[in-house]
């Protein structure tokens, strides 16, 4: 009995200063935060793992909350790579200040409104707001032109949000560097005073559409393709609003190298691998986002980039915008 | 002949209530003393600080010679040579009798042996194997002394050792015990609320009362010249009268005695039942109110003229009973110095 | 606190007198090293909450903003809600149920007495997740069935998964209450002419009061904590808005706030149930015979039995069947069983259980032994860092560990030492207990025998105690498997457990995901569990 005691005492001890040990052991593995769901990346990054044979650690959590734990965990933090949603979160890191610069011929494959003013992160793949919906209870017709729109009392009861996200976060910056505070403000009011369904992300807002849960909700456009991808054929649908405005925002998901990164040369390459064909044609065929690099397009049933009328910013401002749009949702009562 | 247990002045308080006060006690090699006063008086805290299991506030003690505890000093209860027998025998029940008293002996050969010897001892060869829950509480109680005994150590302590025994078994197991330590020569220091029990089976007696020692002595002087009257009281029955010293006789009412003490005047005088001899008549003095009939002897509380009680113990075969007359002869005194009832002497060894 | 809930390890009173002792012996002065294990347990907890409310302490006035605002006010009604609903309905079925199964003389009441309590081995986000996969349009009770209820989100969900989950643990304290009770007062009423029912409201309910109370508060206590329900619901109460200002914002003192607020919210009603409490403990005199059973007619019979069948489907059949519903469906059909999350949640667990185990025993020796008003508050600490609310506890070490611990931050020792630090006290009562039932003086035995303290722990008090360390372990181990808020907050990269994997899964809408590991976590609780209820018979 004493033995037993010991010995497990002993095992304990083991394990726990074992465990500790393990994780300062960061020398050959590349630790990323990415705050895209491991659903959608992860073999992605299998296939960086096999191609290059760097090993690699991915903490999967919300952009915001990476964003956050980023600027909190300061110097001391492990990671290597962010691997964030929107801008925004990208942004705010990149204020504080933890990014390094990112070398200029990767910076160079990418169009510049896609990547940070100063260099500091780089998009990797374009995404365009939507609006999805059930198409057995709403019809584009229906629709409104604008996000505005959504404002109407007619639509009570009906939206769907997921206030906590960052795209959507990055999605109310936007429309305070366009419209203004007071205007958001009223637009947010005017959201919550409908009683929006919250989610804490987009994909469950496309499931519940198409479940029939929810008639219309404010995401990112490849959620659907996704869905439509696993299940065959769904009864939700994408609309593109047509008129100007944040509703039509395209933001590129993006990375950026943390400067206090262990692993830079891996982080490079890492990089390099996003912006490569194999990473950008997994991005158009199983992401369903649009391609970065050129010479790429994206999948057929999506309209061209082109064509999609984007609000007059510039993405790197969203940063300075996000805790003024965290605080005005957080005012509006929607988180 | 050194002692194995010296304690000087000790005093332990618990949360403002006095448990001893300058409490001394000297227990000579090789011989059984018994720590004796009624509950509270602090014979069991004594104990306790010997061992090891708390500290003094004050005073010193030392065992064979060596300081365990005083102002600099604290040896703790594993490394002091003191065995403790307890009052619920405290035997580890998850280990066989082997294993119980083993326990204090170092890893050797030897180990087998010893076990086997301690236990011949007390009279239980051969159940090594045994567990202690299938012994009684006879069985149990020697198994305890025979673990305490099996380092050698200098000194054995014992609390209220017989109480958790059933009153049959309890006279014969205080016997046996006795035995066993007078064998193993050893010096043990037994603590009881029982005078009966203390007075047969010590070598010497300590009396405490309040957390200090009264008087120290062998039982039979104890009993025949306690030092003051409520030592006698506590030790056993008897009645008080007024008396006065002169010459070598004491005057009291009830008539003269001679008496050896260095008193003078006026005193109190203490009659035991013993020294009053009855005889049936039934024209005597003395009535008989009482009488309790305890099989080899019976004590009969007498009425006498004047309204004086007195207690009497006489034989078994003739039986006093209430109404009765008698004829009583009083044999022996004791006396105190008068209105002694709360004297601390420190250690009274009275010759 | 945890996602479902387990029985409330119960602070025992000082202990009465040792037989064969005439009074106490007054308690010794405890060695100096002998605090240490107690303070590894309680330090993982204390130090970061203490942080906590410091950062929010100097916030001053953006805090004073945040606990002022409507929002915050909508929060506090959200939840009072909620609450206020599960407790009366958990008072109302536990008090019901556990009359019909004491106290009539219904066929099958031995088996009904498992069954009723049986959701105990479910976590209540599992509960959660089946409901909402069954219920809606496009739900398994509209695919099986062809008619449909309506999605249970919002607060009807919160309502629903949570009395289901904590519903039990009122059913059996009651239970034990009128088994317990004296009949002769009941007796005395019938006598003087009062009806059944006239019985049953002024005699039985007013002696059910104290222990009905403190069951009621501690559910209370659940449903303020409880984290993985609510969120899966999306029904805002504290815990999944203080994990949402988490998550979603990057400034994090509105978080802070909320979950200082939440903490007070939560120590009011651990207060509240240690002062009624007080009142409860010693009132139970040996019950001469028992109680007298109501007859029930065949038509009561058939009602009653009814009564339970329906409850036995909502509380049992509901939520399993859903998972098993959700086995083969979907896109889970293909996906590989998460393995590395079965040996995530078995390896944190096993830790944890190993580590308080090693903890309880010397300090379960401290409190006992040495009792003094230091180890009072050392015990009561323990029991107070047990009923904080675990999304709470999460969140105070993220914010400590990332600014203070460097590489420490986001380990797994320092995961483990959370666990052990918020469950300690389920061990320490176990162990607790065990120990009081020895005397003293076998260890005093050893001592003067030439053992030293440790050895004597070791040798003599560890083997006599063992069966009350390996309960409380076992119980650890339970309730650890189960855990989510913490397990989310602080686990390193790469590190997965059935609970954070399930609760993902069903958070994205993903239920067939979650079914199979759903069904495994529930599978693997119910062994201990049953090994438990063994024992304590």
């Amino acid at each position: 009995m004493p033995r037993l005691r010991v010995t497990l005492a002993l095992l304990v001890a083991l394990a726990l200063v074992g465990s500790a040990c393990g994780d300062d052991d960061g020398s050959a593995t590349l630790t990323i935060y990415s705050g895209r769901s491991e659903d959608l990346v992860a073999s992605l990054i299998d296939q960086f793992e096999a191609e290059t044979g760097i090993a690699v650690e991915v903490r999967y959590a919300s952009s915001t909350d990476l964003a956050a734990t980023l600027r909190e965990e300061g110097s001391n933090s492990p990671a290597d790579v962010f691997f964030a949603q929107d801008p925004a979160s990208l942004g705010a890191v990149a204020e504080s200040g933890l990014f390094r610069a990112l070398p200029a011929d990767l910076l160079a494959l990418v169009p510049a409104q896609f990547s940070d003013r100063e260099g500091r992160w780089i998009g990797v793949s374009g995404r365009s707001r939507v609006v999805v919906y059930d198409s057995n209870r709403v019809s584009p017709e229906d629709l409104p032109v604008s996000v505005d729109g959504f404002t109407d009392p007619a639509w009570r009861g009906r939206i769907a949000i997921a206030p906590s996200n960052g795209s959507f976060l990055a999605f109310v910056a936007a429309m305070i560097l366009e419209r203004g505070e007071d205007a958001t403000r009223d637009w947010l009011e005017g959201i919550a005073a409908n009683a929006p369904q919250t989610f804490s992300g987009n994909s469950p807002i496309v499931a519940a559409a198409n479940d029939g849960t929810v008639e219309v909700g404010l995401v990112n456009h490849y959620y659907l393709l996704q869905l439509r991808a696993e299940l065959g054929e769904v009864t939700a649908a994408n609309h593109f609003l047509t008129s100007a405005g944040p509703g039509s925002l395209v933001m590129p998901a993006g990375v950026g190298i943390l400067a206090t990164a262990d692993n830079g040369e891996e982080a490079e390459r890492f990089v390099e691998f996003l912006l490569s064909r194999t990473a950008q044609e997994y991005f158009v065929t199983e992401t369903f986002e649009y391609p970065v690099i050129t010479g790429i397009s994206p999948d057929p049933s999506l309209p061209p980039l082109s064509s999609l009328t984007q609000p007059d910013i510039d993405l790197s401002d969203l940063a300075a915008a996000l805790d003024r749009a965290t605080d005005l949702v957080a005012e509006a009562g929607l988180l | 002949m050194t002692d194995a247990i010296t304690c000087h002045s000790l005093s332990k308080s618990y949360s403002g209530v006095v448990a001893l006060d300058d409490f001394s006690l000297s227990a000579p090699e090789g011989q059984v003393l018994g720590l004796v006063g009624p509950s509270g008086s602090g014979k069991t805290t004594a104990l306790r600080l010997i061992a090891g299991f708390e500290r003094p506030d004050r005073g010193s003690v030392a065992i064979v010679g060596e300081t365990v505890v005083d102002n600099n000093t604290f040896v703790p209860p594993e490394r002091r040579r003191v065995g403790m027998v307890f009052q619920d025998f405290a035997l580890f029940p998850h280990m066989s009798l082997g294993d119980n008293v083993a326990y204090g002996l170092p890893k050797s050969a030897e180990r087998k042996r010893r076990v086997a010897e301690v236990l011949e001892m007390v009279g239980l060869s051969g159940m090594e194997r045994r567990m202690p829950h299938e012994l009684s509480g006879g069985e149990q109680q020697r198994v305890a002394l025979a673990r305490a005994l099996a380092p050698s150590p200098a000194v054995v302590l014992l609390d209220e050792p017989f109480s958790n025994l059933d009153a049959p078994q309890r006279e014969r197991v205080r016997r046996e015990v006795r035995g066993i330590l007078v064998e193993a020569r050893a010096t043990a220091l037994f603590v009881t609320h029982d005078q009966e029990e203390a007075l047969a089976v010590s070598d010497v007696m300590a009396v405490m009362r309040d957390g200090t020692v009264l008087q120290t002595a062998t039982p039979h002087d104890l009993y025949r010249k306690p030092a003051d009257r409520w030592v006698a009281r506590f030790l056993g029955e008897g009645e008080f009268l007024a008396g006065t010293v002169a010459g070598g006789v004491v005057d009291t009412e009830l008539g003269r005695f001679p008496v050896n003490t260095h008193l003078s005047g006026p005193v109190e005088v203490l009659i035991r039942p013993e020294h009053v001899r009855l005889t049936e008549d039934a024209g005597g003095s003395a009535l008989v109110v009482e009488r309790e009939f305890y099989g080899h002897d019976q004590l009969v509380t007498l009425h006498l003229d004047g309204g004086r009680r007195l207690l009497a113990r006489a034989g078994p075969d003739v039986i006093f009973n209430p109404g009765d007359h008698a004829r009583y002869e009083i044999t022996e005194v004791v006396v105190f110095e008068a209105a002694t009832s709360l004297q601390p002497p420190a250690s009274n060894k009275s010759a | 606190m945890t996602s479902a809930p387990t029985p409330a390890p119960v602070e025992t009173p000082l202990a009465p007198p040792l037989p064969g002792t005439r009074r106490p012996r007054p308690r010794t002065r405890a060695p100096v090293w002998l605090w240490l294990p107690v303070m590894i347990a309680l330090v993982p907890t204390v130090v970061p909450f203490g942080f906590l409310i410091g950062r929010v302490a100097t916030e001053g006035t953006a805090a004073a903003r945040v606990v002022l605002s409507a929002n915050t006010a909508r929060l506090v009604w959200n939840t009072s809600l909620l609450i206020t609903l599960v407790v009366a309905a958990t008072a109302a079925i536990g008090v019901a149920a556990a009359w019909i199964t004491e106290r009539t003389d219904l066929p099958g009441r031995r088996l009904w007495r498992v069954v009723v309590a049986l959701p105990l081995v479910i976590p209540s986000y599992v509960i959660a997740m089946a409901l909402l996969s069954a219920t809606g349009p496009r739900g398994l009770v509209s695919d099986w069935f062809g008619f449909t209820i309506p999605s249970l989100v919002g607060l009807p969900g919160a309502w629903v998964a949570l009395t289901i989950a904590t519903y039990p643990f009122v059913y059996l304290t009651t239970a034990t209450a009128l088994r317990k009770m004296d009949p002769a007062h009941e007796e005395a009423a019938r006598g003087l002419g009062a009806t059944q029912w006239r019985v049953f409201r002024t005699i039985v309910v007013p002696q059910l009061r104290p222990s009905l109370g403190a069951g009621l508060l501690l559910v209370a206590l659940y449903t303020l904590s409880d984290f993985g329900a609510v969120s899966l619901v999306r029904f805002d109460s504290f815990t999944r808005v203080v994990y949402a200002q988490y998550a979603g914002r990057l400034d994090r003192t509105p978080a802070a706030v909320l979950a200082v607020l939440l903490v007070l919210i939560a120590l009011v009603i651990v207060w509240t149930e240690r002062a009624t409490r007080g009142r409860a403990a010693y009132h139970w005199r040996p019950v001469s015979r028992p109680a007298r059973i109501a007859r029930l007619d065949g038509g009561g019979r058939v009602a009653v039995t009814a009564c339970l069948l329906l409850l036995a489907l909502v509380s049992l059949g509901l939520p399993i069947g859903a998972l098993v519903g959700w086995l083969g469906r979907g896109s889970g059909a293909g996906r590989p069983f998460p393995w590395g999350a079965v040996g995530g949640s078995v390896a944190g667990s096993l830790l944890a259980a190993g580590l308080v185990a090693v903890l309880a025993l010397p300090t379960a020796v401290l409190v006992t032994r040495h009792a003094s008003r230091a180890t009072a508050w050392a015990e009561r600490a323990a029991y107070t860092v047990f009923a904080l609310p675990h999304i709470t506890v999460g969140l105070a070490v993220v914010f400590f560990s990332a600014r203070y611990l460097g590489g420490w931050y986001q380990s797994l020792t320092v995961l483990v030492l959370v666990y052990g630090s918020i469950f300690f006290a389920q061990a320490l009562g176990s162990a607790r207990s065990s120990l009081l039932q020895v005397s003293p003086s076998v260890e005093e035995a050893s001592r003067s025998l030439g053992a030293g303290p440790i050895r004597t722990m070791l040798r003599v008090t560890a083997p006599m105690v063992r069966r009350g360390l390996v309960a409380g372990s076992l119980l650890v181990f339970l309730t650890t498997m189960k855990e989510l808020p913490v397990t989310l907050l602080l686990r390193p990269t790469g590190f997965d457990t059935l609970a954070v994997n399930i609760w993902s899964a069903a958070d994205t809408l993903l239920y067939s995901r979650a079914a199979a590991p759903a069904l495994l976590l529930i599978a693997v609780s119910a062994i201990p569990m049953y090994l438990l209820a063994t024992r304590e018979r």
